[in-house]
């Protein structure tokens, strides 16, 4: 017995495994098991003709389930390089927009220049507070405080203090009023003009000069 | 038995064979990935790996009201690929059309979008045509930068450079400086170890139409921004001052002037004005001298407002009080080879301490020296910050001169006393004023008044201890007596201010070139506190080398406009009190 065994056990198993495997597990292929004769040939050819059948089912689930799987794969990848493609596009906004914001809120600080207020805030009628006054809570007297000297109410005097950043943004030209402070911006104007010289050392080479209005 | 063995054969030879193509892949996988890995990799990565800068973002500087004085901004260089330059560029319209457009129109609307003129273009792509790279402008805008793209011109590149921009232009502009090859000026350059960012590097993969390879991204080396540095300065208070220091340097035909507001309880520089001044976008404008900032570098000799320093150390001393009678004659020679004479033709006169002060007499100044010993006075110098750098920290700063005790000679030794043969920055005067007006305790000068790194931590500059240079009786009897030269001199029209209490000194020395005093070259000044009664903020004016109207009392209405400026910016109450009046004669 077990010699005959032997020839059908496949390579690996243990004695003990087959001990434990039991001869039935191919039912009706070993007639007499109890008279200890084996055939194995007959009973192999036997075995594979029975074994055809779930075989060809394994294949075709094998090779359904490897075509699912390939199918998923390359709707994932076509998915990851479509938002690989996307990430890339956003990501390019998220620059665009980052800049915009930068660029914007460095003309706002810009445009937030005493130099550029001074000049919108005359330019809209605005002037200097001529005397605050003071309340003592104590006391609850009224003080007046100091008086405006020099220029008096005006914020502007007859000289500016440059700001090439502001001119840049053309907007002192834009604001400035039309009349008497004339001077103050024929000053500015030719810092302006001698500005694409080639020494100034924030700037190599050919560079763009200023826009002036 | 034959076929056993049959089987048993095929299966080893099956066997043999697996381990041979295992071993075959082993070696191969072997090969690849470890010999000749290197080499590969290499290969590989220069077909689709690209690397990047990360830049990291330097530091903003700010003012003490948080306006910034300087930032970062991305500014971009235009380039072009020579080599793909064609007679005629293809432009995709927004309705998706494609139009075809010569290259002379190219080149046109470019030259009126970066200012660039249209044969300086023309001749970067032509000059040499197989070339791959050419820039066309540099350091363009965002806004030309947009319209360059929008042009949809296919052989047109831009690159990002990180660009420093001063949005309050020269306010300021001679303390915040700027950035060059050699490390720049100002605070750019001396807090430039909290501004400094590290820049890193990226590396990833680009696919063939330059889209990231997704989950490629190696970063090589995490960029660091800089830290933020916030002054003490007032950016709006120092806008005011540069225009009211600018009008009258022109009107008095000054060559340079410098104004400075400290705040007398912390030491805090608010305003730090000199004319003339760089502005930091463009410093090519003007000058290099003007490329630092003069209160911190330039040393004059203060002449008559060192006299208030005088007073205040014999007041403290004790042997003096300010009703202390002097015969002040018109001409003092007490020793050989000591001659003190006044800016004034006078007999002699019966003054007190406070009469030689506010009539600010060179010889009865010599005759209250006497009092005490040089080592003494020179000590009480030392201590008024007089001849030492102050702990702002600023670029280039200057000690000034003192000499030493042992080395005054018979003349030094009275001129000292009323600012002659010393020589102080503004700065350095603005802190010995602050000394007396902040009951005789000088605290250390601030310029910066933190540095804030990315992480959130703020650190806040290394100074020195205070030191009290005289007692608080010394120091307010001093005000005392100068505000009796505000409200009892020739001074007192252009000094008072209605409704405040103030105290000035004026001051004319005479300007040194080459070791000597050149004549009509004079540096006049007036130092003052305010209010009286409670100092809050020195001012200094200075005006270097005016040519119309050359004496100390010109200055004085430039330091009364100053000055009420800062009582209406800070909001400083009137004065509840009266200034005691003070004999001057006897």
């Amino acid at each position: 017995m077990s010699n005959a065994l032997r020839i059908s056990r496949p390579a690996g198993f243990t004695d003990n495994a087959v001990a434990q495997r039991p001869i039935r597990e191919i039912p009706g292929q070993i007639s007499e098991p109890k008279k200890g004769r084996l055939r194995a040939v007959t009973n192999t050819q036997t075995s594979a003709r029975t074994k055809s059948r779930p075989k060809i089912q394994f294949a075709v689930v094998s090779v359904l389930g490897l075509a699912l799987i390939m199918g998923a794969q390359l709707i994932m990848s076509l998915v990851l390089s479509d938002g690989a493609y996307q990430l890339s596009r956003l990501k390019t906004e998220t620059v665009q927009l980052q800049r915009t914001t930068a660029d914007l809120s460095q003309k706002i600080e810009v445009l937030a220049s005493p130099q550029n207020l001074a000049v919108s805030a005359e330019k809209l009628g605005m002037v200097s507070a001529t005397r605050p006054a003071f309340l003592n809570l104590n006391t609850g007297v009224v003080t007046a405080g100091v008086k405006n000297i020099g220029r008096g109410t005006s914020l502007l005097g007859k000289t500016s203090v440059s700001n090439i950043a502001l001119e840049k943004l053309g907007y002192l030209t834009v604001l400035a009023p039309e009349t008497s402070e004339t001077e103050i911006f024929s000053t500015t104007t030719t810092t302006t003009t001698t500005n694409t010289s080639a020494n100034d050392p924030n700037s190599t080479g050919i560079i763009a000069g200023p826009k002036t209005n | 038995m034959q076929s056993v063995f049959m089987t048993r054969r095929r299966v080893l030879f099956g066997a043999i064979l697996v381990v041979a193509l295992i071993a075959a892949f082993v070696i191969r996988l072997v090969d690849i990935q470890v010999v000749r890995a290197g080499e590969i990799n290499k290969q590989a990565d220069g077909r689709r790996v690209v690397t990047s800068p990360i830049y990291g973002e330097r530091g903003t500087i700010y003012d003490a009201n948080g306006q910034v004085l300087g930032e970062t901004v991305i500014k971009y260089n235009i380039t072009a690929a020579p080599n793909n330059v064609m007679p005629f560029s293809s432009r995709r319209l927004p309705d998706g059309t494609v139009e075809k457009i010569p290259l002379e129109q190219v080149v046109n609307e470019l030259s009126e979008i970066v200012q660039v003129p249209a044969d300086q273009i023309m001749s970067a792509i032509t000059t040499d045509p197989e070339a791959n790279f050419a820039y066309i402008a540099k350091r363009v805008d965002f806004d030309t930068y947009q319209r360059v793209k929008e042009l949809g011109i296919s052989w047109l590149y831009s690159e990002q450079v990180p660009t420093r921009i001063y949005p309050k232009g020269a306010v300021a502009g001679n303390i915040v400086g700027f950035l060059n090859e050699v490390g720049g000026t100002g605070v750019e350059n001396f807090a430039n170890q909290c501004l400094q960012a590290v820049d890193g590097s990226e590396t990833y993969e680009r696919s063939a139409d330059g889209v990231r390879i997704p989950g490629s991204d190696i970063v090589v080396e995490q960029a660091q921004d800089g830290g933020d540095v916030t002054l003490t300065i007032d950016a709006d208070l120092q806008w005011f001052v540069q225009q009211a220091l600018q009008e009258t340097t022109k009107e008095l035909g000054a060559k340079w002037s410098m104004a400075i507001v400290m705040e007398v309880e912390t030491g805090k520089l608010r305003a730090v004005a000199e004319y003339p001044v760089a502005d930091p976008n463009y410093p090519g404008a003007t000058e290099a001298e003007t490329w630092t900032s003069r209160s911190f570098t330039y040393l004059f000799e203060p002449g008559s407002t060192f006299k208030s320093l005088t007073t205040a150390m014999m007041l403290d001393a004790g042997v003096l009080t300010p009703t202390t009678k002097f015969s002040v004659p018109g001409k003092w020679q007490p020793r050989t080879g000591v001659n003190v004479t006044d800016s004034w033709n006078h007999g002699t006169l019966q003054l007190t301490t406070a009469g030689i002060l506010i009539k600010s007499s060179n010889i009865g100044t010599s005759q209250m020296a006497d009092l005490m010993s040089k080592e003494d006075r020179y000590n009480y110098f030392k201590k008024f910050g007089i001849g030492t750098k102050t702990d702002s920290g600023f670029l280039g700063e200057t000690h000034g001169s003192l000499a030493k005790a042992a080395n005054w000679d018979n003349q030094s030794n009275y001129t000292i006393m009323f600012g002659q043969g010393v020589s102080v920055t503004a700065v350095q005067l603005a802190s010995a004023y602050q000394a007396i007006g902040n009951e005789g305790l000088r605290l250390p000068v601030q310029l910066v008044e933190n540095c804030t790194l990315p992480s959130g931590e703020v650190i806040e500059p290394e100074q020195e201890e205070p030191v009290q240079v005289v007692s608080p009786g010394a120091a307010n009897t001093t005000i005392n007596i100068l505000e009796n030269l505000v409200n009892n001199s020739w001074l007192t029209s252009r000094l008072q201010i209605d409704g405040y209490r103030v105290a000035v000194k004026t001051g004319t020395a005479e300007v040194a070139k080459g070791g000597k005093y050149v004549k009509g070259l004079y540096v006049t000044s007036n130092a003052g506190l305010f209010p009286a009664e409670d100092p809050k903020y020195v001012v200094i004016a200075v005006m270097g080398e005016p040519t119309k109207d050359k004496t100390s009392g010109a200055v004085s209405p430039l330091w009364k406009q100053i000055a009420t400026h800062v009582i209406k910016h800070y909001k400083i109450a009137p004065s509840t009190t009266k200034s005691p009046t003070i004999a001057q004669e006897w």
